[in-house]
């Protein structure tokens, strides 16, 4: 069969394939169809047979391609074979009566891959894993920078150390730190002379034998950020080393990745020690999400635990993880969301002028997903995270 | 030059509940004067060291989506966390790179459905859905050969079918995204907030 527009051909194809798995239509959108060839559909523990039945039953089935697939001995639908999760396939009563005689396939068939789900995501694990990248990693603060104690014991000197260190994002220069020390201390030892010498007017004159007496001495105490730090250098000197131990602290990572004959440094951390160190020093957390109704009956959706994804998450992880048990006790699961986001690029901006917006019922500042994919007039789908 | 990934837990809300960077990527431009060949070769380099940042900064977490990990929380006592990725915050372009899929010059530019490119700007056809699976099988395919250099023209003949790059996206190893509940394709969106 010829089509004019390759469009044609792939409507043909969704015709076709629309009409035979119209059984399993209660199946999820974006279930698995993982058949990748003809042969990984015969390895699917599928009886061959039924899935020629189902092909025969069909209305389109009697094109000649079918019947040429057919007679080729094609074990699978000719548009490429996009079947139900692990290889589950339509379930027809008649087909199986009408089954024909398929040779059996010889043992020498090659079958390139299973697709079932565990196999390519532990394909895509061992894939990354094994280009050695995780050997590499080491931890960026070196040992004898690591255990350094702290200079910065007070609240005062704790927030002069995030100020100096944060400052217009990634803290102030060499120079700046020491006119911040400068300034700051003589801040302070003014302060303390004008404390001082209150202290010694309040001071009672003793009162000689002229009747005069000898003027009060002025004693001057050092302050809290000069007894600490007695120069400028020994400031700037103490926050570099500041720079390193929080950078051990948050366990900062350094990873050489070969590629293509050039090493890059990437820097990271472990993003199940942040989540854990998260959600340990979080004053309020919530564990569930539920969906939200309004009045009339329509889904409202207020935050990122109440969103289709992470609800369809949340069943998963209570079916796969429910009757956990910890020194008898119920260890009850509950599904960590995590959001990602790089600013590899901004959201970009295509010149186009007909983008029309739906707006979102409850507007509100965190996220959540839109399950949908529409193409509409202004071209490519959007889905925006409300 | 690099630029930062952060990742936010919604779980938390009083405390650290805002964005938390968790590396650094090294980001890559081209040469002011590069060829069309050389465009396409930084892209495809790009591509691949960002999976591999990924790889390096998600690999815990792709054994705990499966299997869990337990946390003592100071209200709610010792309890069994199963993470799970439910957005990526990108614009399209980061999605297409993420995902390992063609970003121009492709068939099929739709992420989430196999809508052929003419039929892109028009009423929806009923395009059905990309499948998860096929296209990670088929990634893994493309991606092995083209390590290995061997039968260049089914790479290209890969590419063609699904509108794909020869690179694994290391998302689809995360339980829940390329196994279980298989939001792979689901998870993109952006923020309202960078939206001008």
């Amino acid at each position: 069969m010829k089509f004019l527009a390759y469009a044609n051909y792939l409507k043909h194809k969704r015709v076709v394939h629309r009409l035979t798995t119209t059984p399993t239509s209660g199946a999820p959108s974006d279930a698995p169809m993982g058949c990748t060839t003809p042969a990984a559909a015969h390895a699917g523990a599928v009886p061959a047979g039924i899935v020629f039945g189902a092909w025969t039953q069909t209305p389109t089935a009697g094109t000649p391609a079918v019947v040429s697939g057919a007679a080729s001995g094609a074990l699978a639908s000719p548009s490429g074979g996009c079947n139900a999760a692990g290889g589950e396939l339509p379930s027809h009563t008649d087909s199986q009566a009408l089954t024909p005689t398929v040779p059996p396939m010889p043992v020498a068939f090659p079958i390139p891959v299973s697709t079932t789900t565990t196999a390519v995501a532990s394909r895509i694990a061992a894939v990354y894993r094994s280009k050695g990248d995780l050997g590499r990693t080491r931890l960026y603060v070196p040992s004898n920078k690591r255990d350094r104690p702290s200079d910065f014991l007070t609240k005062q000197h704790k927030d002069m150390r995030l100020f100096a260190l944060s400052a217009g994002g990634c803290g102030l220069s060499l120079k700046e730190k020491a006119e911040y020390y400068e300034t700051t201390v003589s801040i302070e030892r003014a302060a303390l002379r004008m404390v001082a010498e209150a202290a010694a007017r309040r001071k009672k004159r003793k009162k000689g034998k002229n009747g005069k007496g000898k003027p009060p001495t002025v004693n001057v105490k050092v302050g809290p950020l000069e007894s600490a730090f007695p120069t400028a250098a020994s400031f700037v000197r103490s926050l570099e080393g500041e720079k390193w131990r929080c950078l051990a602290e948050q366990e900062w990572r350094e990873t050489d990745i070969p590629v293509r004959g050039k090493v890059y440094k990437f820097y990271s951390r472990d993003i199940m020690k942040v989540a854990t160190d998260a959600l340990t020093t979080a004053l309020k957390v919530c564990l569930r999400g539920e969906r939200k109704y309004d009045k009339s009956g329509d889904v409202i959706r207020t935050n990122s635990l109440d969103s289709d994804v992470y609800l369809e998450e949340q069943a998963d992880v209570d079916r796969l993880h429910a009757g956990k048990k910890f020194r008898g006790e119920d260890l009850p699961p509950f599904t960590l969301a995590i959001q990602l986001f790089s600013d590899a690029a901004l959201v970009s901006w295509n010149g186009s002028k007909l983008v029309a917006l739906r707006p979102p019922r409850a507007p509100s500042f965190c996220a959540f997903l839109t399950s949908d994919c529409s193409h509409s007039r202004f071209g490519c789908p959007l889905r925006l995270v409300f | 030059m690099v630029y930062p990934i952060r990742a936010r837990f919604p779980n938390v809300l009083t405390g650290k509940s805002e964005w938390i960077t968790i590396g650094y990527i090294p980001a890559m431009k081209y040469r002011k004067s590069a060829t069309t060949a050389e465009k396409k070769a930084v892209r495809l380099l790009r591509d691949e060291l960002l999976q591999r940042c990924l790889a390096v900064v998600l690999d815990e977490l792709v054994t705990a989506s499966a299997d869990g990990v337990k946390m003592d929380l100071p209200d709610h006592g010792v309890v069994w966390a199963v993470p799970r990725v439910v957005l990526y915050a990108s614009d399209q372009p980061e999605e297409r790179h993420v995902l390992g899929l063609k970003l121009s010059g492709c068939y099929f530019p739709c992420s989430i459905c196999m809508e052929y490119k003419t039929h892109v700007a028009t009423e929806s056809t009923g395009a059905r859905a990309r499948c998860v699976l096929k296209t990670l099988d088929q990634q893994l395919e493309a991606a092995i050969l083209s390590d290995t250099g061997d039968r260049p023209g089914q790479v290209e003949k890969l590419a063609r079918q699904a509108s794909i790059c020869p690179i694994v996206p290391v998302l689809g190893a995360i339980h829940g995204l390329g196994k279980g509940s298989l939001s792979f394709f689901r998870i993109f969106g952006f923020d309202r907030l960078h939206v001008r």
